[in-house]
């Protein structure tokens, strides 16, 4: 068969214009396929005509195939029923040329029904039986005895391929669809020779790379620690103050401060959860417990031991107790965890600041010591600190102070 | 010419999706380049413009030759596509690695270290994945408070920290105001007098004590007690106020040294001590370091001087009850009469 070179040529430019256009699209569509297809002998051109598939990922697997073009010519009961469907996918759309197929694609059915659809046809939809084309070429071949029947030009033929592995490189790829009225003619189709047949037409499809979208999501830790919440803000800008009061401590009684005297806040992204912990700053002035409630002059030096007539108030340890009026001892607990701030519940305290029965803890040593975690994000739980305090008869007058260093350690 | 330029607008439209499809491949790469997992610092301190360490621990997921390992501190943002700005107040140019763990080798590479950033250097060996940790101490913290900074860690082919990534992930500390918790102990002094005391002076009994009749030929004897606490440095001392027993211009005196209760012999003396002869009195009680002076001290030896130290304590000390001994003799030629008198305690402490 040989066609005008006029032809030629406005196919080669077409050819072009579809195979950029089909880069940029994930759902190809056939728009251009007037242009594109060489006519066949007495057939008609299909119109409307489009193969949609699922993914245009190349060589992605189970890859389905929408169907759908409209039949050129209408016809009535009995005449020229459609028998035979070919859509065979090759690197070309033209009808009458060989055929390569797209490198990588596979998956045809080459038996098994297919249901094809058309309104108006008796039996919508029927169901064609594939037929296997031999060689393993990427070609559908549809067969039915009773095929479809009542034939309009306004309603589209639709059917769907299942199954199918993309080809493997980017780009444009065609399916040449062809309608028969015998089913040997469809089994008869062969690339250069299609036969008589009563339709056919081209489809553009193509392959492309897939977009991948990301983001990041920045660290994020903001810890403070203070005395006073203004409450104007519900995170750290409105913690401020650094010295809390416990005022007089008397051998006839336990001094507590109230319960928010210390506040320390924390909010993270750490997938991993935050630790909070604190140590108590060691005195340069004096020797031995250097990290309790001591009165901070030069020369103060206290006794090792828990001494009860020193200017160091014996420390409760790292192990939560409660205190008894006039025996001296100083702790901190962990009040509660506020979480009234932000939209998380995960901090926990740490079972020795927890204040269970009226306990306290302090660890006067200088090493960090945990009073609170989380195992993931925390959204401004906030943690209120009580301090409590009780002197022996003996514990010397004085002023007495300690200076602790809360520490937060995120894990991402 | 509108054919050519409907080619031409195409041609624009493909040519832009490929060059977003790839500028989008190139950020795709960078992002994909792997993380490490379990990444944190922990601070020595978190007081600003402190001298303090950085403890990092991370896991390293790509197995690759390594030669350099950067730590660059940041106050805006942790991404390692950010511009870095240094924090404020920061100095880590003297850091010294005092830890590590995981994959060894490594010294500070002092030519690529600066203010904000500490390169570890080593000769390029290959790192397995796995968890690592390295402790840089002498780095002064930013000397903002209550400020976020951000160390963005990298590993590196290159032995000084250039050159592209091998794995990278960032952490972030805080720094924080220390709390400060102050309380007063005030001074105090307790000391209570009675006939009977409890030890912590929770309560008193009696004011009076009578000796009844008083003859030649048995000694009269009573007791009353005080208990005393101080925790001022350098203890207490009681003082025994008052006169000996007198009626009108009769007295009878007090002895003026330790001296054994004599009957028919007229004499008033005092100690703080259990005795036997004759039977009164008590030791000492309590847990504190309260003493009895010394001419009060003795058992069956009493003494009476006005104004005379009784009991001391040289250091805090918690209750100590002492009971004072009365021993009262009299001869045949004392005179007839109601003899009394009123003794008083002074305790002094020098806060």
């Amino acid at each position: 068969m040989s066609y005008p070179s006029v032809i030629t040529h406005s196919l080669k430019g077409s050819v072009r214009k579809i195979g950029l256009w089909a880069q940029a699209a994930v759902l190809t569509v056939a728009g251009v396929a007037p242009i594109l297809a060489a006519p066949s002998v007495s057939a008609a051109q299909i119109t409307n005509r489009s193969i949609a598939i699922s993914s245009s990922e190349i060589s992605n697997t189970g890859t389905s195939y929408a169907v759908s073009f409209r039949p050129a010519t209408s016809t009535g009961n009995g005449a020229d029923d459609i028998l035979g469907i070919v859509v065979d996918f090759c690197t070309s759309p033209i009808i009458g040329a060989a055929c390569t197929n797209p490198t990588g694609m596979s998956g045809f059915p080459t038996s098994g029904t297919i249901a094809v659809s058309h309104t108006g046809a008796t039996g919508s939809p029927v169901s064609f039986t594939a037929q296997d084309p031999g060689g393993g070429v990427d070609r559908l071949v549809l067969t039915s005895g009773s095929g479809l029947d009542v034939i309009t030009t306004t309603n589209p033929i639709t059917f769907t391929i299942t199954g199918i592995t993309n080809p493997s490189t980017t780009g444009s790829f065609y399916a040449r669809i062809l309608t028969y009225n015998t089913t040997g003619g469809a089994t008869s189709y062969a690339p250069a020779t299609p036969g008589t047949h009563l339709d056919d037409g081209g489809v553009a499809m193509s392959t492309a790379n897939q977009l991948t979208i990301s983001a990041r999501v920045q660290e994020i830790l903001q810890f403070c620690v203070g005395t006073t919440d203004a409450a104007s803000a519900n995170d750290c800008t409105d913690i401020s103050g650094t010295n809390v009061d416990l005022g007089v401590l008397d051998s006839a009684s336990i001094t507590a401060s109230a319960d928010t005297a210390g506040l320390a806040m924390v909010r993270t992204n750490a997938v991993n959860g935050v630790t909070i912990g604190y140590f108590a700053e060691q005195s340069t002035l004096g020797t031995n417990h250097l990290g309790s409630l001591r009165v901070q002059t030069a020369g103060n030096n206290c006794n090792v031991g828990s001494v009860e007539t020193d200017q160091c108030i014996n420390s409760q340890g790292t192990t939560q107790g409660t205190f008894t009026a006039g025996v001296e001892n100083f702790g901190m607990t962990v009040q509660a965890i506020d979480t009234s701030n932000g939209s998380t519940t995960n901090v926990t305290r740490d079972a020795e600041y927890d204040g269970a029965a009226g306990g306290y803890a302090w660890d006067e040593t200088g090493t960090l010591d945990t009073i609170a975690t989380s195992a993931t994000v925390v959204d401004d739980e906030m943690l209120p600190l009580k301090f409590a305090g009780t002197v022996d008869i003996t514990t010397p007058t004085g002023a007495y102070s300690v200076t602790a260093t809360f520490i937060a350690t995120a894990t991402f | 010419m509108n054919t050519v330029r409907s080619a031409l607008t195409k041609i624009s439209l493909v040519v832009t999706l490929v060059v977003t499809t790839s500028f989008l491949v190139f950020i795709n790469s960078r992002v994909d380049a792997a993380e490490f997992t379990q990444r944190s610092v922990q601070i020595g301190s978190s007081t600003p413009s402190t001298t303090t360490s950085h403890s990092f621990r991370f896991t390293i997921l790509t197995g690759a030759s390594v030669g350099s390992i950067s730590f660059l501190y940041c106050a805006n943002s942790p991404l390692m596509t950010q511009p870095c700005t240094a924090p404020a107040g920061l100095n880590v140019d003297n850091a010294l690695l005092t830890t590590q763990l995981g994959q060894l080798g490594f010294s500070i590479d002092a030519t690529a270290t600066n203010a904000n950033r500490v390169v570890l250097t080593r000769a390029a060996a290959f790192a397995n994945p796995g968890n690592v940790q390295y402790v840089l101490n002498n780095l002064v913290n930013p000397s903002t408070n209550q400020a976020t900074t951000f160390v963005r860690i990298s590993t590196h082919a290159s032995t000084d920290g250039s050159g592209a990534y091998i794995d990278n992930g960032s952490v972030a500390f805080s720094t924080a105001s220390r709390l400060g918790v102050g309380a007063f102990v005030p001074p105090f002094l307790l000391l209570c007098v009675g006939v009977t005391v409890e030890l912590n002076c929770s309560s008193t009994q009696g004011s009076i004590i009578d000796f009844g009749f008083l003859v030649p030929t048995q000694t009269a004897v009573g007791t009353s007690q005080f208990s005393i606490a101080t925790n001022d440095d350098t203890g207490y001392n009681v003082f025994l106020l008052g006169t000996t027993m007198t009626s009108g211009n009769n007295i009878i005196p007090g002895l003026v040294s330790p001296t054994s209760s004599t009957v028919g012999t007229s004499q008033f003396g005092i100690n703080l001590r259990s005795n036997t002869n004759p039977g009164v009195g008590s030791s000492p009680f309590g847990n504190g370091t309260g003493l009895p002076a010394a001419d009060y001290n003795t058992p069956n030896l009493y003494q009476f001087i006005p104004n005379d130290l009784i009991a001391s304590s040289t250091l805090p000390t918690d209750f100590n009850r002492f009971t004072i001994s009365y021993i009262v003799n009299v001869n045949e030629d004392q005179a007839p009469g109601v003899y009394s008198t009123t003794i008083t305690l002074l305790a002094i402490a020098q806060f």
